[in-house]
């Protein structure tokens, strides 16, 4: 099968966005976050919905905005249900992003039409469309897919933050007592990570969809996981991994004429599968047997 | 409700959807109290995006859209999920947050997959399949309600049998073993059950939202009730309504997708449920914090009146409001009085305030587990003299007469505090 | 008398529910200081309290005389080993380094110089060879070592440290205790969390006997006595008890004023 323009876009726009989910979705993972992520994935629908309807166009930064404050607010929320109503963690999770998710598909239906965004796209996403949204200057320059800048600025920008901030990143994950001890702000990095994150799947939503974003956050962190003890080690593992995965999943959609998103969820899994059987560190096959595990 | 809607109900066919609804969306509820007192309530979540690829491969191997088929596809791999995410979990350094969204994520994906070759194989009778995602109850008709309504009725029954080992499992696992049940059994069943009521919750709700309808109703009952036994009666009777308000929805608006109607109306019940339950409410809460508030207030008042007459042991002397003021640190205590004066503690004569023999006696005994508390914080805790006044002044608010005995009791009766005040008791 | 923390009439609650009382006590600079007290007492809750990671609900606590926020690069915490995961992927060296972080600040530049320090730090404890070992990969002992490497690290005035020698190997313990001496007698404070009775009272220059209340605070051949040993261990007061439930129950302020306080 002969690799074309259009392939290799798609295949750079997936790539990158594989990258800005690896290296939010490793801090996610390390905080026992996971799941809140997962939260924010799905929550940011009806912020895309209304943006979308308000802006009437895709990618505006108009939109980005306002679906990460739905990000955040998601993050807020999740938190004032656990402390204020006392409701316990993995339910304030749960009734969270299900009731936003439900009333942006609800949106949807409603405003089936009048926005360019349908069910399917919300779950499958429209990676096969990015070399066809081509962003023109107001002059008349061709500059290329529009989703290729888009996700290339924010890649960049997440790189450089998480370069400028790893020592705090750090510290406030893996110790955030010590953090604060000596002065650190570790609800400020909390909620820089969590914006981030929401950002994130803003950007990453439209093009694969709400699940896929959920994978390519998890799965290739847990697949770094499994194969380094390093932190810097594990971001680059973690965005390798989302990138060979975007790859290996693009073929796979197209040998077997289907899904896209799916493929690259499945082909995350898979790689995560072999990391696990055959990590030399960690893997089931080398592994030494566990301590007892005291409960 | 509007009136078309009870209308609707007299339709044959919307009798089906919404029994099926209830049926379904109850018996999901039922098993959700469970999940979320174990704290389970994602995984459950992840048992519901993993029964997707079961449902394209119960469809690939039966060839047409066969319930039962299905619905063992949808057990399979729902229940594949569980066990996958406890062996990573149990097996590599991964902690089960991370194994959730794993599992959740890349079987859901899968299940896309195997969706999106089944509709390009053109198969005729696959049209519908994609409604597993946000819910069918609209197209539930005779032989499904049979199949569904079976199970529901088994998982009802199930939980019957088992209510008591459940409770216990959820409560104190620790415990149950420790009294002899066999734990991993139950757990199993409990499982089993679990897959089974997201297996046949998807149908209502679909697979993207059926976790909503295991944790949601749950969590509402949660705020209402402190028993579990009434706790599965209200989440799954505010899975029903939920159920029926999506199915009836779906039915007045076929393009609507049912399973986020459900939600939200389950959504919209947990939401009222935690603003307003008594008790375990966010107002109730807030308004007992306010009364508590107002009680203090009062109580300080009246403290006022009485150490105002401890110089000349005139208590029930009348004192201008101006007196009262210079004594007591108050922003409103013109309301503070008048509140008093309703309830029958003080007395008003023009500007002029006085305690009456109940606002009398309220006062003494305030001020007497004031100064036994400093006592106390002083014989038993070693705190000087100086720095025991602040804890007092609330203490003396909070006590009950039994610990107020129990207090006297230990202290012997003593007649004066650190500070040599006396320590004022009833006169009987 | 140089105090290196002062605690002024401290009650600590979760969610309501008092775990420290009225706590008052002056702990002296340039001394080994013991915190005893039973499982529950509110020793974590102190420490936590001093270090400002729990909001206090009254009184307050001075550090060299002054607020925390002064004089936070001169204040060392070292964690509950239970809080740390041990998984996490981070070295030896890594958490030696982070000792570094209170004066380099989060963005500054780790010189040769940081280092070497943290190195040194190392050294001190025993842990240089381990540099670079992953710390889940580590026995208790070497653990607790990596963690005072990065309190050494930061080079500062007062050190507490919760628990220090849970999970530790006596040769460990005593290493480190001798450790613990020599900085004190460079003018050094160290307050130690400690659970072991025996030990204490040679161990100690000053302890801190706590459960719930404070029971005595003073040099520890003064307070180390029968009684007060009885007091702190021998149960709990039934009537704070009943109290501090009564609180939480009535969702009751800790003191008047902080009613609309969380
Ligand atoms: N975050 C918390 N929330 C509620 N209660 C807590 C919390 N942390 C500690 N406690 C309670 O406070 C008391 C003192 O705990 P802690 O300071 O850890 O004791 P110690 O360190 O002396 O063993 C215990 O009864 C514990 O249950
Ligand atoms: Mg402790």
């Amino acid at each position: 099968m002969p690799i074309g323009y259009e392939d290799i876009t798609i295949l750079i726009t997936g790539t990158l966005i594989a990258i800005c989910c690896a290296l939010t979705g490793s801090l996610l993972m390390l905080r026992r976050m996971a799941l809140a992520g997962d939260a924010i994935a799905h929550a940011v629908l009806p912020g895309i919905v209304i943006a979308f309807l308000l802006s009437g166009s895709r990618s505006s930064p108009f939109m980005i905005a306002g679906a990460a404050a739905i990000g955040l607010f998601t993050t807020f929320s999740i938190e004032m249900l656990q402390k204020k109503a006392r409701l316990q963690n993995d339910a304030s999770i749960g009734l969270t992003f299900t009731f936003l998710f439900a009333t942006g598909i609800i949106l949807l239906s409603m405003l089936a039409g009048q926005v360019d965004l349908d069910q399917d796209c919300v779950l499958y996403g429209e990676l096969a469309y990015v070399p066809l949204d081509v962003w023109i200057t107001p002059s008349g320059t061709v500059m290329g897919p529009r989703a290729l800048w888009v996700t290339a600025v924010l890649c960049l920008l997440l790189l450089a933050l998480i370069i400028v901030a790893r020592r705090p990143l750090l510290l406030t994950t893996f110790d955030p007592a010590y953090a604060s001890a000596i002065g650190v702000s570790v609800p400020f990095y909390h909620y820089l990570l969590m914006g981030s994150v929401s950002v994130t799947t803003v950007v990453s939503f439209e093009l694969v969809g709400a699940i896929l974003v959920v994978a390519l956050l998890i799965a290739p962190a847990a697949t770094a996981y499994m194969l380094t003890d390093n932190f810097r080690m594990l971001l680059v593992l973690a965005c390798l991994a989302g990138a060979v995965a975007v790859a290996a999943g693009y073929a796979m959609a197209a040998t077997l004429d289907t899904s896209i998103a799916g493929s690259i969820a499945t082909a995350n899994g898979l790689l995560f599968m072999l990391a696990f059987i055959f990590s030399p560190q960690h893997g089931l096959l080398f592994r030494k047997k566990r301590k007892p595990v005291i409960h | 409700m509007s009136a078309s809607y009870f209308f609707l109900l007299s339709d044959p066919n919307v009798q089906y959807v919404a029994l099926g609804a209830m049926l379904l969306t109850g018996s999901s509820a039922l098993m959700g109290t469970f999940a979320l007192l174990s704290k389970k309530s994602l995984v459950g979540d992840a048992i519901a995006h993993a029964v997707l690829p079961g449902v394209c491969l119960g469809f690939i191997l039966a060839g047409t859209k066969e319930p039962l088929w299905i619905l063992a596809g949808a057990f399979l791999t729902g229940a594949l999920s569980v066990y996958l995410i406890d062996f990573i979990v149990h097996n590599s350094h991964i902690k089960e947050d991370t194994a959730i969204g794993l599992v959740l994520s890349v079987m859901f994906g899968a299940g896309i997959v195997l969706l999106t070759a089944i509709q390009k194989t053109g198969n005729a009778a696959q049209s519908g399949l994609d409604q597993y995602l946000f819910g069918r109850a609209a197209a539930i008709n005779r032989q499904d309600l049979l199949v569904f309504g079976t199970t529901s009725v088994l998982i009802m029954a199930l939980v019957i049998v088992f209510f008591r080992s459940f409770t216990l499992l959820a409560f104190d696992r620790h415990f149950a073993h420790a009294l002899g049940f066999n734990v991993k059994f139950i757990q199993f069943i409990q499982t089993t059950l679990i897959v089974l009521a997201v297996v046949i919750g998807i149908q209502a709700v679909g697979v993207v939202l059926m976790a909503a309808i295991l944790i949601t109703p749950a969590a509402a009952a949660r705020y209402w009730c402190n028993s579990v036994k009434t706790m599965l009666w209200l989440s799954s009777a505010f899975g029903m309504i939920s159920g029926l308000c999506g199915a009836l929805i779906s039915y007045a608006a076929p393009a609507m997708p049912t399973g986020p109607w459900i939600v939200v109306v389950a959504s919209v019940i947990a939401f009222v449920s935690l603003l307003v339950a008594p008790e375990k409410g966010m107002l109730s809460r807030s308004l007992r914090q306010r009364r508590l508030q107002q009680t203090i207030a009062q109580e300080n008042l009246l403290k006022t009146l009485y150490k105002l007459g401890e110089k000349n042991e005139d208590f029930l002397h009348e004192r201008t409001a101006q007196e009262i003021m210079r004594n007591l640190k108050s922003a409103r205590p013109q309301k503070l009085l008048r509140q008093l004066l309703k309830q029958g503690y003080v007395e008003r004569n023009n500007n002029h305030w006085k305690l009456t023999e109940a606002g009398y006696l309220r006062a003494q005994r305030i001020v007497k587990i004031h100064r036994l508390w400093e006592l106390y914080l002083t014989t038993y805790m070693n705190i000087a003299p100086d720095h025991v006044h602040d804890d007092a002044e609330t203490i003396e608010h909070l006590l009950t007469p039994e610990l107020e005995k129990e207090l006297e009791r230990q202290l012997g009766y003593p007649s004066t505090d650190p500070h040599q005040s006396q320590i004022p008791y009833r006169k009987t | 008398m140089d105090y290196a923390i002062e605690i002024h009439d401290l009650t600590v609650a979760f969610d309501r529910k008092p775990v420290l009382w009225n706590i008052d006590a002056h702990l002296p600079a340039g001394k080994l200081i013991g915190i005893l007290g039973p499982n529950g007492a509110g020793k974590s809750t102190l420490i936590k309290t001093i270090m400002g990671l729990i909001p206090a609900g009254s009184g307050y606590v001075k550090i060299f005389g002054q607020p925390l926020k002064e004089v936070r690069k001169r204040v060392s915490y070292v964690p509950q080993r239970e809080t740390i995961d041990w998984d996490f992927p981070v070295s030896v060296m890594d958490v030696a380094l982070m000792g570094r972080y209170a004066h380099t600040g989060m963005f500054g530049k780790l010189r040769r110089a940081d280092r070497d320090i943290a190195l040194d730090a190392l050294r001190k404890v025993g842990m240089e060879a381990f540099a670079n070992r992953q710390i889940g990969r580590l026995s208790g002992g070497q653990q607790q070592r990596t963690f005072l490497a990065r309190a050494l690290a930061q080079r500062a005035d007062l050190y507490l440290m919760d628990e220090p020698f849970a999970g530790v190997d006596a040769a460990t313990e005593k290493a480190v205790i001798t450790l613990l001496r020599e900085m004190t007698t460079q003018g050094k404070t160290v307050l130690v969390v400690h659970h072991n009775l025996q030990s204490a009272r040679q161990y100690f220059d000053h302890l801190l006997l706590l459960n719930t209340r404070l029971v005595a605070c003073g040099p520890a051949p003064e307070v180390f006595t029968p009684d007060n040993l009885r007091d702190t261990y021998g149960g709990n007061l039934t009537l704070l008890t009943d109290v501090a439930n009564l609180m939480h129950q009535e969702q009751h302020p800790v003191r008047e004023n902080k009613l609309q306080q969380e």
